[in-house]
């Protein structure tokens, strides 16, 4: 039973191959081909045909790979040169394969990689693949290990073997996720910035939110506990963009950190956000709320923009109370009045005449938004992604010219307009809507729903929400972008997704994404103090956390090895019971073995008494000899057992 | 009262056993080896970096692999548990030679048992499987340098399967042995001559006896038997020359008749000198010096001579 090497080879390359795949895209190419080079001339070379590499060429790969890494990368220090240069050098590693020692060096290698994948993704269907390839390492590990252990490098037993240790390590694995307390922070550093998203941001030129309509991307999901809000009611509030320039919206930066002054109305709503990571500070929310959380830290402006204290880096979850309704800031300082009414001289004479004809006429504010939401209203404005450029007066150009536009041009008009009629107002930016996945009763906010609005500030009521988008295209509201678009326009994920059959499918999907997101991903120190207090308040504190771990492990490993060492019932007296079950058959023939018989005399006795069968006779009589007394081995127990089964004497002689 | 409890700590001499030994947890010792600690620091590195990276995924596989490690653990003490060891014959060899011990491994029940091997501070054995419900034979190879009865000592049976993270082993001393030959003398002399004509003429020429034909070769055969011309004619087996008994009396070996004058050495000379007669298919006689084992030829005979003769001097 010697080991093949071609063999043991495959039982580690195989499970590199599987970890290593996933890295595939975001290696250089000559990286991963040099890889499978090494690979294929690893098994080629233990196939027999050819020596390996002579340890000249071993050496000058080596050396190249080692150099030609910190080339690609500038660095090997971090994440991506780091473990780019170990995937090299496992790949060079695989030509020197002979030692049980190497290959559980590279299998390990493979552990350390598997792990260290999940820096850059954790997808459900990530975590999946991984299983797999953790159950391919576990059986070369096995493999590996046992090289002249015949059966066991038999591929189905080694895997068959691995999947049960993996699935006997589970429950330990499972408590220990849940039970290992979380810490607060990083130990050191972190990690490398991920590529900047599309997202919002501090400044809305014409055409920003029009890009990041385009992208399917999710930006947070949200799910309201008691009264469902209507889709109307869902203006998620991001940036609130004071400062124009003549052609973008800045600033931002709320006008003070202190605290609004606003009356709540009405009845709260209760809502718990899980935001996707999106590298800038905005906290999104809706209306006013009741009080804000312990995390994330944040502050909440005057103009209700809550800004976290760091850059949102993971995926966070937070749960509010807030009020749809609410009376903000009825009375207006000078400072902030005369920015909300700031405007740059000398841009779109025609819109601030327009503007300026409004005031004139009317009685108050309120019959200028009046006004000017009828203006949008009755002329024919076309909701497009595709606006045609917009020259130096683009208020104007927008107004009297193109007509076509996308949510931002409706705000930035309409604050425009308001401004040069002396209405205060600004723009504010976030998503609207969203969609509401059914089986997991939550809203699903994607890029597609980002929305800028406005917001003028009235006597008496204060900062109140006008969105002329609707005006213009009154079903953007309710029914979402993709409704409210030209169909040859809409997003290209969503008209290919929104087929009716297809629909049920995606957002199941989401939902079971969701729950991971919650339940595995951001099973962060609070989510862990927060799900273990609802178990029991004791598990909540540090010391109550590793007790608990201690007893429970403690308690999972007994009962396993109760169950894998139980002692195994002893399998010698088969051997008795399968010659027993002879002598029964030959006693119903008349032939009783005397209690004081040798087996090899009754044999003699039992073939003159019956020629006809003495074959068979002595055939077990021999096999039951040999297993008691002789040099038989176990195995053969079978064999006795199958001849003794097949032993139908029939009652006379033929 | 601990003593009681665990007779088998490794520091502690282990009784001589006897009878079948069969291994359960009390007498089974289990340790990470080297690659397990290997891998515990791996682990370790990979739970410091979920912490400082703060994924959940990296804690729950680092957490997994953690939990395959000590199921693995269990696995290893299972894979020997419940074995049932009993003692071989090792068959007789001359000092020099490398004796082989034979120990049955008997699988009753449970599932078959992998890469179970043994281990002796002089040698360690091939691993081997052992399918549930069989015997494997296990063999430990070791050298003897010295005639008599020499018995192994303490050694171990140990395995690390599956994953090779750790090592369980039992630490056995068996009541066996193996009996060591003297080595045999490099040279052939002739056999001597009788005693009354010690001293004068110490180198007898078997060539005196008459050529009785041939037979095939075995080893310890002394070259200059071996008949080469018939080898050259074509034999592919070596062949020896044999001899009828030079002398109707018989031959006597004895003790005071080898030229050497150490002990051992000629011990080695009696020994050549038995295994060429039985060679020779002579009738032979030893003389030691507190036995004397009487003229008579064959298989059995050439056995008890050479018990004798790896014994003498033994209480």
């Amino acid at each position: 039973m010697t080991s093949n090497p071609f063999r043991q080879r495959l039982w580690v390359v195989v499970p590199l191959v599987l970890v290593l795949a996933p890295y595939a895209s975001r290696l250089p190419l000559w990286l991963s081909l040099a890889w499978l080079a090494c690979a294929g001339l690893s098994l080629y070379a233990a196939s027999g045909r050819r020596p390996a590499l002579g340890r000249a060429g071993k050496l000058l790969l080596t050396l190249g790979g080692v150099a030609a890494v910190p080339l690609q990368y500038g660095t090997v220090i971090g994440p991506a040169g780091g473990v780019a240069l170990l995937i090299f050098l496992s790949g060079a590693k695989l030509l020197e394969l002979d030692a049980a020692r190497d290959r559980m060096g590279l299998l390990f290698v493979g552990v350390f990689l598997l792990v260290a994948h999940f820096l850059d993704a954790q997808q459900l269907a990530t975590a999946a693949y991984m299983v797999l390839a953790a159950l391919g390492l576990v059986a070369g590990l096995v493999a590996s290990h046992a090289p002249l252990a015949g059966e066991a490098a038999a591929p189905r037993r080694a895997l068959v073997l691995a999947g049960q240790m993996l699935l006997q390590a589970l429950p330990l694995a499972l408590l220990l996720f849940l039970l290992f307390p979380r810490l607060h922070g990083p130990l050191w550093g972190l990690p490398q910035q991920v590529a900047g998203r599309s997202g919002l941001s501090e400044h809305m030129a014409p055409g920003d939110i029009s890009q990041l309509i385009l992208s399917d991307e999710l930006a947070f999901r949200a799910e309201f506990s008691g009264a469902r809000p209507d889709s109307r009611q869902l203006y998620w509030r991001g940036p609130v963009l004071w400062d124009y320039d003549g052609r973008a919206w800045h600033g931002a930066t709320p006008a003070s950190a202190s605290p609004p002054d606003a009356v709540a109305e009405g009845r709260p709503l209760r809502y718990a956000v899980t935001l996707e990571p999106h590298q800038q500070r905005w906290l999104f929310l809706l209306g006013l709320p009741s009080r804000l959380p312990d995390t994330p830290r944040g502050t909440l402006g005057s103009d209700l923009q809550w800004l976290a204290a760091e850059p949102v880096r993971e995926r966070l979850r937070y749960e509010l109370e807030s009020y749809p309704e609410y009376r903000l800031e009825p009375r207006l300082e000078a400072a902030p009045r005369t920015r909300a009414l700031a405007l740059p001289p000398g841009t779109d004479p025609r819109a601030r005449e327009l503007a300026r004809s409004w005031r004139r006429a009317a009685p108050d504010d309120a019959a200028i938004v009046g006004q000017a939401l009828d203006l949008f209203r009755r002329q024919s404005f076309a909701y497009t992604l595709n606006p045609p450029l917009l020259g130096d007066s683009a208020v104007d150009d927008f107004l009297f010219a193109s007509r076509r536009g996308f949510c931002e041009h409706f705000a930035s008009a309409f604050v425009f307009l308001m401004r040069a009629a002396g209405v205060p107002a600004r723009v504010v930016t976030g998503y609207q809507g969203g969609e509401l996945n059914r089986f997991g009763d939550y809203w699903i906010v994607r890029g597609r729903d980002a929305h800028a609005w406005a917001e003028v500030w009235l006597e008496n009521r204060g900062w109140v929400r006008v969105d002329p988008t609707t005006a213009a295209v009154p079903g953007r509201a309710e029914r979402g972008v993709g409704a409210a678009l030209p169909a040859s326009e809409g997003p290209a994920g969503m008209r290919v997704l929104e087929g009716a059959w297809l629909r049920p499918l995606r957002l199941g999907w989401d939902l079971v994404n969701t729950r991971w997101n919650q339940w595995v991903l951001g099973y962060n120190r609070e989510r862990q103090r927060q799900f273990l207090a609802s178990l029991n308040p004791l598990l909540a504190s540090l010391q109550g956390m590793v007790t608990a771990l201690t007893v429970a492990a403690g308690a999972t490993v007994l009962l396993l090895s109760l169950r894998l060492l139980k002692r195994q019932p002893l399998r010698q007296d088969r051997i008795s019971r399968a010659y027993a079950r002879f002598c029964r058959r030959l006693a119903k023939l008349g032939l009783e073995r005397n209690p004081a018989e040798g087996a090899e005399s009754f044999a003699q006795r039992a073939a003159r008494a019956r020629p006809d069968l003495a074959g068979k006779i002595r055939a077990i009589t021999g096999l039951y000899v040999a297993l008691r007394y002789g040099p038989a081995q176990f195995s053969d127990a079978h064999r006795l057992e199958t001849a003794v089964r097949t032993f139908r004497p029939p009652r006379r002689a033929r | 009262m601990a003593a009681r409890a665990l007779p088998h700590l490794p520091w502690r001499k282990p009784r001589i056993e006897s009878g079948p030994v069969r291994l359960t947890a009390r007498r089974l010792y289990i340790l990470p080896t080297k690659a397990g600690l290997v891998f515990g620091l791996l682990l370790l590195g990979l739970l410091v970096g979920a912490m400082n990276y703060g994924v959940s995924l990296a804690y729950l596989f680092t957490f997994w692999f953690a939990g395959l490690a000590v199921v693995g653990m269990l696995h290893t003490q299972r894979n020997l548990s419940g074995l049932v060891l009993r003692a071989g014959a090792a068959p007789p060899v001359f000092a020099g030679e490398t004796a082989a011990f034979s120990l049955h491994v008997d699988n009753p029940g449970g599932p078959a048992r992998h890469g179970v091997a043994l281990h002796h501070p002089l040698g360690r054995g091939e691993a081997r499987d052992i399918p549930a419900g069989a015997t494997g034979t296990l063999e430990l190879r070791l050298p003897q340098v010295r005639r008599g009865w020499h018995a192994p000592g303490r050694f171990s049976l140990f395995s690390t399967f599956p994953l090779g993270l750790f090592r369980c082993w039992c630490v056995l001393e068996l009541d066996w042995g193996v009996l060591v030959y003297p080595a045999p003398a490099a040279d052939a002399l002739p056999f001597p001559l009788a005693e009354t004509d010690q001293g004068d003429d110490p180198a007898p020429r078997i060539e005196g006896a008459e050529f009785a034909g041939l037979r095939g070769y075995q080893p310890g055969d002394p070259p200059r038997r071996i008949a080469w011309k018939a080898v050259a004619r074509g034999g592919r087996d070596l062949v020896t020359k044999q001899f009828a008994g030079g002398s109707l009396h018989g031959l006597w070996l004895d003790w005071r008749l080898a030229p050497e004058r150490d002990t051992e050495a000629r011990l080695s000379r009696l020994t050549r000198w038995v295994l060429d007669a039985h060679a020779a298919g002579l009738a032979f006689g030893l003389r030691l010096p507190n036995r004397e084992i009487p003229l008579q030829a064959g298989g059995a005979h050439l056995r008890t001579c050479l018990e004798a003769l790896a014994r003498e001097g033994a209480a």
